[in-house]
C-alpha cells in the first residue's frame, strides 16, 4: 500500500484532481442536505428573504390535507409497487435465465423501459389510458364493458402501479439475472439426481441462493417508491397544477415550486428522508435476524 | 449395488465429436477410476452416466438396464463434486437428509440414515454447523455423507480432492477408499491424478482426447502399458520414453549412443524406462549408459536424478541416497526385465 501513498508535491496534485468532485459533493450533495434541513424551520417565498418559524413547519404537517392525502397515497402505493416489482421483476429473471434462441432480444425487450426516459413513456401511457380515444378504453368498450377513468381518483392508484411497475421490471431483472448465473450449477445438478421438482429447486436453492439480491432490489425498490414522482407527474396532474394521486414527493413539488412555500416543503422532504432511512434500518434488522445466505 | 456398462458412447457438439466409441464395464461393487489429462472427457463421461449430460450415440446400462433416457434421479445414483456443492443455508444435517426429505421420507428415517452415516463419517458433532463453518475435509466428508443416506446402488466421484490440500488429500484417498469397502458400493471415480487412481481404484480406465487408451488393474497399467501414452501417464516421475531406431539388436538412440533391443523390432522405435528401473553402475560396465547429472532433487526417501546423455534427458531415481552433484560424470543401466518398447507411429507396445 505504501507505494501507492503519493509523496511530496504529487500530494497537491491529488487534492486538485479530487477538486471537482469533492466541490460538487460538499456544495451539491452535502449543501442541499443541510440547506433542505436549515429551510425546514423557516418560511420562505423564494423572493424575500426566509424568516425563522421555528418547528411550525412540521406542526403544521399532520394537518395540511394535501400531505396526509400524499402520505397515504405514498404507503399505498409503496404497498403495491414493491412486491410487485420485486417478484415480476424476479419471474422475469428466471424465466429469462436460459438458454435459448433470441434470449438477448428479450433480455432487451424488458430491460428497455428502464433506459426510456420515463416522461416520454408516461406520454404514451397518458395515450394508452386516454378516457375518450385511449387504446385501454377501445379494448374495453370492444368486449361491452362501459369506459373506465383509468386515471381518475378511484383507477389512479392502480394505473399508476401499472406503469411504475412496468418501468422497473427490466432493473431488477438484471439484478436478478446476475445473482441468478452466479449460483454454482452444481446446486441444481445435486438437486436433478435428487429428484427435486422445479418448484423444489426455487424454493431449496434458487431462492436461498438469491437472498442477497432480493434484499439488496427489495431496499433499493422502496427507496425508489418512496421517491415516486416523474410518472405520477406526467399522468395524473391535473390544470390546477394538482394531481388524482398525489404522493409526498408531488407534494414537495407542489408546496415548493407552485406555491413557493420552501420551507413547509424541506419540512415534507425531511419528513420522507426519515421514513426511508427508517425502513431501510428495519430492512437491515431483519436481514441480521434471518441472516445472510 | 449395481453394475454399469458403457457401450460405444459416443459425445458430439455439433459438429465437433469429443468422445469417440468409449466402451467399459464397471463390475458390481468394483472402484473404478478414470483418469487422463485435462480435456480428455472423463468427467463428460462420468455425467453421462449420471444422466446430466446426453450421450450422442451409444448406451449406458445400469444393471442390466439401459438409461439412456432415465432421469437422473430414477438412475439410483449418487454424485459427489469437486466443489461439495453443499447448500450454503442449511446445516450439515439438513444438507444430509435433503435428498431423503424430497422423496417424502419419513422423519425418524431421514433422523436415523444421517446418524448412521455421520457416525460412519466422524460428523456427529457437527451436524449443526453450517458448511461455512466447517474445513475442507470436513466439506467433503459431508459431500459424501449426503450421497451415503441416498444408499444409491452406485457412487460416482466428480475430482472429489482436488480442492483439498496435499496432506489431508492422502487422508481423504484412504477414508474413501475404506469407506467403498465397507459398502461394497459400485464407484466411479474421476481424478487427473494419477497416483489417486493408482492407490485407490480396484481397476484404472486411462483416456485420451475421447478414446479409452487402457483399462485395466493399478499395476499391470504400471507394469505393461498398453501404449506409449499410459507409460508416460501412469507413474510419477513419468517413464522416460526416448525416440531411436531398432537397428541389428541395438536401439540407436543417438549415432554415438545405443541400448541393447529388448524385443525384436525393427525401424523407429520409442523406448521405455522407468526412471527407479535404472541403477547406478560402475564406468566401463556393459550396457552402461554414460550421463552428465544435471540436476539432483531430494525428497528425503527418494533421489531424482536428471542428466544429459548425448543430447537426450534422462530421469533416474534411486532410494537410497547416491552421492551425486550437477556435473558428475554417472553410468546407468536399465534393468532388461523392465524395458518398454512402443511403436514410433501407433505408440502400441511391441513387446
Amino acid at each position: 500500500m505504501s507505494a501507492l501513498r503519493p509523496m511530496g508535491s504529487e500530494r497537491w496534485w491529488v487534492w486538485l484532481f479530487l477538486l471537482p468532485t469533492l466541490l460538487g459533493l460538499a456544495l451539491g450533495t452535502f449543501g442541499s442536505i443541510f440547506a433542505t434541513i436549515g429551510l425546514s424551520f423557516t418560511n420562505w417565498d423564494l423572493l424575500t428573504p426566509p424568516q425563522w418559524a421555528g418547528v411550525d413547519n412540521y406542526a403544521d404537517l399532520p394537518a395540511g390535507r394535501m400531505f396526509t392525502k400524499a402520505f397515504w397515497n405514498t404507503l399505498a402505493f409503496s404497498g403495491l409497487y414493491v412486491p410487485l416489482t420485486v417478484v415480476l421483476s424476479l419471474v422475469v429473471a428466471i424465466g429469462l435465465n436460459r438458454r435459448i434462441k433470441g434470449i438477448g432480444w428479450f433480455r432487451v425487450m424488458y430491460f428497455l423501459p428502464a433506459v426510456c426516459s420515463p416522461t416520454a413513456t408516461g406520454l404514451l401511457w397518458n395515450w394508452i389510458y386516454a378516457p375518450d380515444n385511449g387504446v385501454l378504453n377501445a379494448a374495453v368498450t370492444a368486449v361491452g364493458v362501459s369506459p373506465v377513468s383509468w386515471l381518475g381518483p378511484r383507477m389512479a392508484l392502480y394505473s399508476i402501479v401499472v406503469v411504475n411497475v412496468w418501468g422497473a421490471i427490466g432493473g431488477g431483472m438484471i439484478i436478478f439475472l446476475a445473482g441468478l448465473q452466479a449460483i454454482p450449477k452444481e446446486y441444481f445438478e445435486v438437486t436433478r439426481l435428487d429428484g427435486a421438482t422445479a418448484w423444489q429447486r426455487l424454493r431449496f436453492v434458487t431462492l436461498p441462493a438469491l437472498a442477497p439480491s432480493l434484499f439488496f432490489q427489495t431496499v433499493l425498490t422502496t427507496i425508489n417508491a418512496f421517491q415516486a414522482f416523474d410518472y405520477i407527474y406526467v399522468l395524473t396532474s391535473s390544470g390546477n397544477g394538482n394531481s388524482t394521486m398525489p404522493t409526498l414527493v408531488f407534494s414537495i413539488y407542489r408546496s415548493g415550486f407552485r406555491f413557493f412555500r420552501m420551507g413547509d416543503a424541506a419540512a415534507q422532504a425531511v419528513v420522507l428522508t426519515a421514513m426511508i432511512f427508517a425502513l431501510t434500518l428495519v430492512y437491515f434488522r431483519l436481514q441480521k435476524k434471518w441472516g445472510e445466505a | 449395488m449395481a453394475q454399469v456398462s458403457l457401450n460405444n458412447i459416443i459425445k458430439s457438439y455439433g459438429s465437433s465429436q469429443v468422445m469417440h466409441g468409449v466402451t467399459f464395464d464397471v463390475a458390481d461393487g468394483e472402484f473404478v477410476a478414470l483418469v487422463g489429462p485435462s480435456g480428455c472427457g472423463k468427467s463428460t463421461l462420468l455425467r453421462m452416466v449420471a444422466g446430466l449430460e446426453d450421450i450422442s450415440g451409444g448406451t449406458i446400462s445400469i444393471a442390466n438396464r439401459i438409461v439412456n433416457d432415465v432421469e437422473p434421479k430414477e438412475r439410483d445414483l449418487a454424485m459427489v463434486f469437486q466443489n461439495y456443492a453443499l447448500y450454503p443455508h442449511m446445516t450439515v444435517r439438513q444438507n444430509m437428509g435433503f435428498s431423503l426429505k424430497l422423496r417424502n421420507a419419513p422423519k425418524t428415517e431421514i433422523e436415523t440414515r444421517v446418524a448412521e452415516a455421520a457416525g460412519i463419517l466422524g460428523l456427529k458433532d457437527y451436524l449443526d454447523r453450517l458448511p461455512k463453518q466447517l474445513s475442507g475435509g470436513q466439506r467433503q466428508r459431508v459431500a459424501m455423507g449426503r450421497a451415503i443416506v441416498r444408499q444409491p446402488a452406485v457412487f460416482l466421484f466428480d475430482e472429489p480432492l482436488s480442492n483439498l490440500d496435499a496432506a489431508l488429500r492422502v487422508q481423504m484417498r484412504a477414508e474413501i477408499r475404506a469407506l467403498h469397502d465397507r459398502l461394497q458400493s459400485t464407484s466411479i471415480f474421476v481424478t487427473h491424478d494419477q497416483v489417486e487412481a493408482m492407490t485407490m481404484a480396484d481397476r484404472i480406465i486411462v483416456l485420451r482426447s475421447g478414446r479409452l487408451e487402457q483399462a485395466g488393474a493399478p499395476l499391470e497399467l504400471y507394469d505393461r502399458p498398453a501404449n506409449a501414452f499410459v507409460a508416460g501417464f501412469i507413474g510419477s516421475p513419468a517413464m522416460n520414453l526416448l525416440r531411436g531406431q531398432a537397428v541389428d539388436g541395438m536401439i540407436k538412440l543417438t549415432p554415438k549412443l545405443s541400448v541393447p533391443l529388448p524385443a525384436a523390432a525393427d525401424g523407429p522405435v520409442i523406448w521405455g524406462i522407468r526412471p527407479e528401473h535404472l541403477s547406478l553402475v560402475p564406468a566401463g560396465s556393459e550396457g552402461a549408459l554414460r550421463v552428465r547429472v544435471t540436476a539432483v532433487e531430494s525428497t528425503g526417501h527418494a533421489t531424482f536424478v536428471m542428466g544429459d546423455m548425448d543430447g537426450i534427458m534422462i530421469t533416474a531415481l534411486f532410494t537410497d541416497r547416491p552421492p551425486l552433484s550437477k556435473g558428475d560424470q554417472i553410468y546407468l543401466k536399465a534393468s532388461p526385465e523392465k524395458q518398454h518398447l512402443f511403436d514410433t507411429t501407433t505408440e502400441v507396445r511391441i513387446n
